[in-house]
């Protein structure tokens, strides 16, 4: 959609008025933060006191060979990627269940979406007392397997980041559902019964026609998930608090951590700034992909 | 999709559902469970009566309301601008403007603080408002662009043979056509709004001004931790948004499908 | 009416809520003037005892003043003090304790030598003030005194099943196999909380080797030297022999660890003096009854942390005062603030203190004992008492680096993921690199 030549020049000045509102807000707000962290992580500071001593790079190079930063990094990256994974592949199951004959369906429909709306700390301690040893996880499954369940999920550093990552799945899988959900009521039926005719499988229908078709709505959930997953803190914190030792340890806790209980803003700035470094690569090649479907 | 499921397909797509089904609600029904022990239902009836719950309620309102209001405000028209309009340096302005979303909250308050502290908006609703309406207008930019891009072209070029103005267009034309995904931007900006615990914890000293989320914390302190009280004001704060989302599924649903995503 | 109409009014209907907002929201943040004498003293803390009786007492005495009283979480308050000092709105007393609290906020209080020179402040703990005081300058006073290097246990258990109280590991492993058998858990512990791994850490060493802990604090010590990886390693012990239960390192000591010791699920666990309010108080255990299901019949006392080695005397006690209360130096109403301090420190508010099962900051007032649910456990809190005249060191690491290492070493050593050697190494290497 473009506007008719002539008008050109003084139509795009006043284009620019609508980007004004947004842009003072997020600018004035968000990249003013990002400035003044930019400028704080060149600071040994408290966060306190009226002055920092400036240190130049230093947070910067202490970050490269701090381990805890890599170790975080690579949790929040598995943590990204898993979520985000078993997000889209559930999300899609669920929208294809809907879809089927099955009795309750309905209720299935609304009840996806209900864990998405609670508070994360709310969810983060239910889940703390579900999957202690004597938990009603365990009880479930030892009810199931007929024998003694009792694995501390937690607190077992094999099985602490896992943990998180299903408790994450719980309850925001809704979210990719109702998305799947909405892309999928537009595909046109007659694609659908057309493949039918062809003699596919309900399997094969799903993997060669659907999902490709539904390649927009997977872009927008790998991008908002990656940026989501990036925030992610409560959920972390409210759990197991990076624990044990720093097995679960995200990027955001330990930035609170730094930050909080060490009094070092300086360089909790810095690993912010690398923070963002991240995510700013995301949403550049969020918007390089998705203007390009658009034309 | 299923037009003629076989009944061997019914039956392994009913056993899935009923998976699904144990699996949303278990952990729902045992955060319910944990807030009726101790004291049992007088555990909503204390929640409600010892803390300034309905004041807290009415905050929480109108904050998210006003917050949603700035967002839509700031996301349509943006989104007008970067997907319709479309002047040069457009697409610098997403990326700006989606650059945004990263910024953990932590790593905003200090720069955050004193910006509040010098416009004199510290304790007030704006303090909140502000700061909440920029980190969530990223999404709804998202999302509307790619639901204005998604509209016909001739829509546009029809308005504006007709000779109506860029903005006449705006108000007259898009922002009603744009009404589902208004649905969608104002329910995932209530929610952020709604469960927004850090901003009103640091820049709203006044208790009369103070949120709902602050609830649970009247049942902790540092050797004492009420837990099942802590789930009853969870849940209590929970239900409004899901009753809303119950009551509102359908039209959410129709924002949802006609382009929150192709 | 059709959407369009409807929506309009929803706009318009925001659309004043907003103004109204605008309106409230504008009026609500200016200070309390001081009109006609009556002030206001904003009270910021985290974990304040009886409040309601302090303040109502307080405010009898003292009718011109007003307390505005805020309870924040630990986390949320250290987050929130932060702006709260550095704003025009914030707190006039506010909570800290020794450590980083002390000395990253100090700097912000009022100091308070002079205050005390004039108020008796002689009649303080001494270690209650020292630990306290930021280069020399006093910038809080003591609210209560307390002090860990104990275990409470749950004494009907003990006695229905015949169990001694254990002096040291060997014991203490005989006990939980008798204890464990009989279904319960030995020692309730949140390994999540790095304060309390800590506490045990700290009552490990101060048996192994009495005192030197404070040394490597400052420093003139090596973590990797042979007592501290000792203490280490016995630490381990108490999760690979089943002292401490599977699953602690996911629990938080509140609620968790304490809620499985008040349901009678746990004979141990590893809290200070400042337990005894709410296990041995008849008042106090009713507040804790408010937060578990099971009602709480079990008689409580405590005991010295059992020594890691067999035979070698336990750890006497640490600690000093549990928290303090300082003066914003941008407080406007300074003089109601230290009115409210000397009351908190000096006055009615010790004697709360002490009613209550809580070892007064000063040193003329006694703990109470008429409120104990059982006769044994006044000797116990008179022991307590005498005790803490005889500390050997504080709770708190006050170099928040420091303190960072060793909770994660702990942590991490209780999960298995690290050996005791290799976690020491690591704390001394933080250790090293710290500029005291």
């Amino acid at each position: 959609m473009s506007i008719p030549g002539g008008t050109r020049r003084r139509a795009a000045l006043s284009s620019y008025l609508y980007l004004v509102p947004a842009l003072i807000l997020v600018v004035g707000v968000v990249h003013v933060g990002i400035v003044a962290n930019i400028t704080y992580s060149t600071l040994d500071w408290n966060g306190i006191s009226p002055n920092g001593k400036p240190v130049g790079a230093d947070n910067y190079l202490k970050l490269l060979n701090d381990p805890t930063f890599w170790v975080s990094l690579r949790n929040t990256l598995v943590f990204a990627a898993a979520t985000i994974a078993l997000q889209m592949v559930f999300g899609f199951a669920l929208a294809v269940l809907v879809r089927t004959r099955a009795v309750l369906r309905g209720l299935l429909r609304t009840l996806a979406f209900v864990p998405v709306v609670l508070a994360p700390a709310v969810v983060a301690t239910s889940f703390r007392f579900l999957l202690t040893p004597d938990g009603s996880i365990n009880g479930l499954l030892s009810a199931v397997t007929g024998q003694t369940i009792d694995q501390p999920w937690l607190a077992d550093p094999s099985t602490a980041l896992l943990m998180i990552v299903l408790i994450n799945v719980w309850q925001y899988t809704g979210y990719s559902f109702l998305i799947y959900d909405a892309a999928m009521g537009q595909i046109d039926t007659s694609v659908i019964e057309a493949t039918r005719i062809d003699g596919a499988s309900t399997w094969q229908l799903l993997r060669l026609v659907v999902a490709p078709l539904l390649s927009g709505s997977h872009l927008v959930l790998i991008v908002l998930g990656v940026i989501s997953a990036l925030k992610t803190f409560d959920l972390v914190y409210l759990t197991t608090a990076g624990g044990p030792g720093t097995t679960t340890q995200v990027l955001t806790g330990y930035i609170y951590k730094q930050v909080i209980d060490q009094f070092h803003a300086g360089y909790g700035a810095a690993l912010s700034v690398a923070l963002v470094a991240i995510a700013l690569v995301f949403s550049v090649l969020q918007v390089r992909l998705s203007s390009r479907e658009a034309k | 999709m299923f037009q003629h499921q076989k009944l061997f397909g019914r039956a392994i797509s009913q056993v899935f559902v009923i998976i699904a089904l144990a699996l949303l609600v278990a952990p729902l029904a045992m955060i319910v469970q944990t807030s009726f022990q101790g004291q049992g239902p007088e555990n909503y009836v204390i929640v409600i009566s010892t803390t300034p719950f309905l004041r807290f309620f009415l905050n929480s309102l109108v904050i998210s309301a006003v917050t949603v209001l700035l967002v839509i405000i700031c996301s349509i028209s943006s989104a007008y601008a970067i997907a319709t309009l479309r002047p040069r340096g457009s697409r610098l302005f997403m990326v700006l403007i989606l650059a945004g979303m990263a910024l953990p909250g932590i790593a905003l308050i200090v720069p955050l603080f004193y910006v509040i502290q010098a416009l004199g908006l510290l304790n007030t609703y704006w303090a909140v408002i502000v700061p909440l309406t920029a980190i969530s207008i990223p999404f709804g930019a998202l999302v509307a662009t790619n639901y204005i891009r998604a509209l016909p072209v001739e829509l546009y070029e029809a308005a504006r043979i007709d000779g109506a103005s860029n903005w006449t267009y705006f108000v007259r034309i898009l922002i009603p056509v744009a009404r589902p995904i208004i649905a969608v931007i104002t329910i995932f900006t209530f929610l952020a709004a709604w469960n927004e615990y850090t901003l009103p914890l640091i820049f709203i000293q006044n208790t009369d001004l103070q949120v709902l989320t602050q609830v649970p914390t009247y049942f902790q302190s540092q050797r004492l931790v009420d837990t099942p009280k802590i789930f009853a004001a969870g849940v209590l704060i929970s239900l409004p948004i899901v009753l809303a989302y119950v009551l509102m599924q359908r039209l959410f649903r129709e924002g949802m499908s006609a382009g929150a995503v192709k | 009416m059709t959407f369009r109409n409807r929506s309009r009014a929803a706009v318009s209907l925001v659309a004043l809520a907003a103004t109204a907002a605008l309106l409230a929201g504008c009026s609500g943040g200016s200070p309390a003037p001081a009109d006609g004498g009556n002030q206001t003293v904003t009270w910021w803390t985290w974990n304040a005892f009886n409040p309601d009786k302090t303040i109502a007492d307080f405010e009898a005495a003292n009718p011109n003043i007003t307390i505005d009283y805020k309870l924040y979480s630990y986390n949320d308050y250290v987050t929130a003090i932060r702006t709260g000092l550095t704003s025009n709105d914030g707190p006039d007393v506010f909570q800290v304790q020794p450590g980083e609290l002390v000395t990253n906020f100090g700097p912000l209080a009022v100091p308070l030598d002079d205050f005390l020179a004039e108020n008796g402040g002689d009649r303080i703990n001494p270690e209650g003030l020292s630990q306290l005081q930021l280069d020399g300058t006093q910038v809080a006073l003591p609210s209560y005194m307390s002090a860990a290097g104990l275990i409470y246990y749950n004494a009907s258990i003990l006695d229905e099943l015949g169990v001694a109280v254990p002096t040291d590991f060997d014991e203490w492993k005989t006990a939980c196999a008798t204890i464990e058998a009989a279904g319960y858990d030995c020692l309730a512990h949140g390994a999540k909380d790095a304060w309390v791994n800590t506490d045990v850490y700290l009552s490990l060493i101060n048996s192994i080797a009495p005192g030197d802990v404070y040394d490597a604090i400052e420093g003139k010590a090596d973590w990797t030297d042979k007592p501290f990886v000792e203490a280490m390693q016995a630490w381990s012990d108490l999760f690979t022999s089943g002292i401490i239960p599977a699953g602690a390192t996911a629990a938080a000591e509140y609620p968790d660890a304490f809620g499985a010791f008040l349901e009678k699920k746990a004979a141990f666990i590893a809290l200070g003096t400042w337990n005894t309010p709410g296990t041995m108080t008849s008042v106090g255990i009713a507040v804790s009854q408010e937060t578990v299901t099971a009602k709480i019949d079990s008689t409580y006392l405590s005991a010295p942390f059992p020594a890691p080695v067999a035979g070698d005397a336990p750890t006497g006690l640490f600690g000093g005062p549990d928290n303090g209360w300082a003066v914003s130096a941008k407080s406007d109403a300074q003089d109601a603030a230290l009115t409210f301090l000397d009351f908190l420190s000096l006055g009615g508010g010790q004697e709360i203190q002490a009613a209550g099962g809580n070892i007064p900051a000063v040193s003329d007032v006694s703990v109470a004992t008429d409120d104990v649910v059982d006769p044994r456990q006044v000797a116990d809190i008179e022991r307590q008492q005498t005790d803490l005249g005889k500390l050997i060191g504080a709770r708190q690491i006050p170099y928040g680096d420091l303190a960072t290492a060793l909770g994660e070493a702990l942590s991490a050593v209780a999960a298995g993921t690290l050996s005791p050697a290799d976690a020491m190494a690591q704390v001394q290497a933080v250790s090293a690199s710290l500029s005291r």
